[in-house]
């Protein structure tokens, strides 16, 4: 939709403007996009009368402007669609006052009051699983819980015990003992008494999504390890392949500490198996002439810090793929942290045309192959 | 790693969190699972079966025997490389510093001592009791102070001085960790001491409902520190920075200076060692030079009235990016706690919103400081 004279347009105030000369740099200070035009001066400081109050044909008409409107129209038109102007079409509900940094977070992604608004009740009525409320899925949903999800499934088997509170963030001492499930949903009320919780107190297993009916899930997020993560992540995907849910397997576990989760849109992104097909190929080297030796008390242990680092990128991810924005970065890739040089190593990891789950002769989804 | 009382007998344990390889007859490799280090030799069939011998029980000469190994000197020369590489431990000195700390406290931070252990190259009980000894000293409970606070406890701090005069509010929900609906009123200081004391009942705060300005005393706060974070960007971020900054310097403190602060929401902050790093004059004077062009306006006054009476500023960001550089803080303070190693850090860097990549600035010390150069 172009901007109209009767539209109210606001200059977003975490909007940095700079003026060097001909040139005016608008930066985006939030997500540090940068947008240069060569324009004057003053219709720079023209562009700081617009407040949202008055409509653009008003506010012409007040700096006595009115014959010129119709060449500023493709300039306001321009920072409109680049989301330096927002159109104010609607004031925010209530939901604002509580989480205005989430709003504008938005705003710097949708042109308009009502889009951010609507994407942020999306983010709203959004219900998401989490498997495991370990040292990821309890920093990952609390953070979304922060970010204005409100609906949560949680499943998890455990007991929070003394060695968890090191690393898995929510629990306190008066926690230990208890189910998992049951604390931390309580401390999720603490901070959101409306927020709306179901718990599975089970494992993960094959016949797993038989035995619960788990209901309408927006997002899977997969933080748990037992028995092994690649077990549970195949369970997972199946499920969510067959359903056509966005999931995304948490990394930041034990022996995989420095790893990201995978995000997957199901037949739009890279799967599952094609994450898996894609590790064989780099993976494939001759083992016959490799032995390991025993180490009898093998003992690997945590480092909290590593696991909330990955769960920071994870939520930002999994916030992402609930507001329908489309700057996914752990789509197609596989993501480390590295302790040594304090720095993210990418390796691309492409969707698969010979993948048995979404390739051209997917079980699940299929890649249409070229018309040529 | 520390002492060397070996004894031709010693007996040694290969670290818990190695994994070794064999690759055809006369290379050994040492993977440490945690960090992907890699130490690869190569050795004799012999030496092979030597570290195939070694499992916490016999000693080193017991093992020789069993296996006709003589060459003495050089079985030490090669167990002492191995010792000084963290993939070998004395099982009996480990027993020793563990007996130092509690059992609570053993079966609390099991995992990151074992983590500890293979990633700062000494015993991971010796690292966890240097953590518990600290006391840090925080300004600002935003988002990055409080969440700092949050994972030092859950880590094994215990002391702690919190300087924040705000207060908790209904949107402090999207911020911070710490937040709980009853808080709401309470100063941000108190909550937060009442959270940490939840995750351990032996947290200790001095709260300082306060803020920093020019004549704020912040001497004595600094002096009884072990180590200074400094999250405060009120009533101005290049000002409360500088004068913690050069107090810190001054009293030979180590700093680290957070980020995640407006326009910055995902940058790594940087650790301030006196002397080993650039110091807070460093990096404003590397700022002043590089933004000398950049006179950003804001549109304020497109703030509505009502938002702009209750403080809520419109600032877009997720919680999850404090987390982000929380965590980060996080790993390079619990490496210079344990380790003193000033140049692990790699000084300030950015984290965008969409790309998984770093950029570090490279900020260098001016040696012509006027707090920390020549002269």
């Amino acid at each position: 939709m172009s901007v109209g004279i009767n539209d109210r347009l606001k200059l977003r105030p975490s909007v940095a403007v700079v003026s060097n000369g001909e040139v005016t740099e608008f930066f985006l200070s939030d997500i540090r996009h940068s947008i240069a035009l060569r324009m004057q001066k003053e219709v720079t400081k023209l562009l700081f009368g617009l407040d949202g109050r008055l409509t653009v044909g008003e506010f012409m008409d007040a700096n006595s402007l009115g014959s010129q409107t119709g060449e500023v129209m493709p300039l306001l038109d321009f920072l409109n669609k680049n989301c330096v102007l927002i159109k104010v079409d609607r004031k925010y509900s209530e939901d604002y006052n509580r989480y205005p940094r989430i709003y504008s977070l938005l705003e710097n992604y949708f042109p308009t009051q009502q889009q951010v608004e609507d994407h942020f009740q999306i983010v709203r009525k959004s219900r998401v699983m989490i498997i495991g409320l370990g040292s990821v899925g309890t920093w990952v949903a609390q953070s979304l819980l922060m970010s204005g999800v409100r609906h949560f499934l949680f499943v998890d088997g455990d007991r929070v015990e003394l060695s968890n509170l090191h690393r898995q963030g929510g629990f306190t001492e008066a926690s230990i003992g208890q189910l998992k499930t049951d604390a931390f949903a309580r401390r999720l009320k603490e901070m959101d008494a409306e927020v709306e919780i179901d718990c599975i107190v089970d494992w993960l297993d094959e016949v797993f999504f038989e035995r619960h009916d788990i209901g309408h899930i927006d997002l899977i997020i997969n933080c748990a390890d037992k028995p092994t993560v690649d077990e549970t992540s195949m369970i997972v995907g199946k499920y969510a392949m067959s359903h056509g849910i966005p999931h995304i397997i948490g990394g930041g576990y034990n022996l995989h500490q420095s790893l990201i989760g995978q995000v997957v849109i199901p037949g739009k992104t890279a799967c599952l198996e094609c994450f898996r097909m894609n590790l064989d190929d780099l993976n494939e080297i001759d083992t016959s002439n490799i032995r390991k030796l025993e180490n009898k008390n093998r003992r690997v242990g945590s480092f909290p810090p590593l696991s909330a680092l990955s769960s920071a990128i994870t939520a930002n991810e999994a916030f992402k793929a609930l507001a329908g924005l489309d700057n996914l970065t752990m789509t197609g890739q596989r993501t480390e942290f590295l302790l040594r040089i304090l720095n993210f190593a990418n390796v691309e990891m492409p969707r698969r045309h010979d993948c048995k789950w979404c390739g051209y002769e997917g079980k699940y989804y299929q890649l249409q192959r070229d018309k040529d | 790693m520390g002492k060397m009382h070996h004894n031709n007998n010693t007996v040694y344990a290969i670290n818990p969190a190695v994994d070794v390889y064999a690759i055809g007859d006369d290379v050994i490799e040492f993977y440490f699972i945690n960090n992907r280090r890699r130490v690869t030799m190569q050795v004799s069939p012999q030496v092979v079966a030597l570290v195939a011998n070694i499992d916490g029980r016999k000693g080193i000469e017991e093992i020789c025997e069993s296996l006709s190994i003589g060459e003495k000197d050089n079985v030490q020369a090669f167990v002492d490389y191995l010792f000084a590489q963290a993939i070998l431990l004395i099982p009996e000195d480990m027993e020793i510093e563990k007996s130092q700390m509690t059992p609570e406290d053993v079966k609390r931070y099991d995992r990151q001592i074992n983590y500890f252990t293979s990633l700062y190259m000494q015993s991971g009980y010796h690292a966890q009791q240097k953590i518990q000894q600290q006391k840090i000293l925080i300004f600002g409970i935003g988002a990055i102070g409080a969440g700092i606070a949050i994972q030092l406890a859950m880590s094994g701090v215990r002391h702690f001085i919190l300087v924040d005069k705000d207060v908790v509010t209904e949107d402090s929900i999207q911020r911070h960790y710490f937040f709980k609906e009853s808080y709401i009123g309470m100063t941000k200081c108190d909550a937060l001491t009442d959270y940490l004391m939840q995750i351990d009942r032996q947290v200790k705060c001095e709260v300082h409902n306060d803020i920093v300005d020019f004549d704020t005393d912040i001497t004595p706060w600094i002096e009884q520190a072990s180590f200074v974070v400094n999250t405060l960007d009120e009533p101005y971020i290049g000002l409360t920075s500088m004068k913690i900054g050069r107090a810190c310097y001054a009293l030979r403190k180590p700093l680290y200076v957070a980020g995640g602060f407006d326009a910055h929401l995902m940058s790594t902050g940087e650790l301030i060692i006196p002397d080993e790093t650039p110091c807070v004059d460093c990096y404003t004077t590397y700022f002043k030079d590089t933004l000398k062009n950049w006179n950003p306006k804001y549109n304020i006054e497109a703030v509505s009235e009502e938002h702009a009476v209750e403080g809520v500023f419109e600032v877009g960001g997720l919680p999850s990016m404090a987390l982000f550089s929380v965590s980060y803080a996080m790993i390079v303070i619990l490496n210079y706690m344990v380790t003193e190693d000033a140049h692990y850090s790699q000084g300030r860097g950015e984290l965008l919103f969409d790309k998984l990549h770093i950029d570090y600035l490279n900020v260098l010390k001016n040696p012509n400081c006027h707090v920390c150069g020549n002269q």
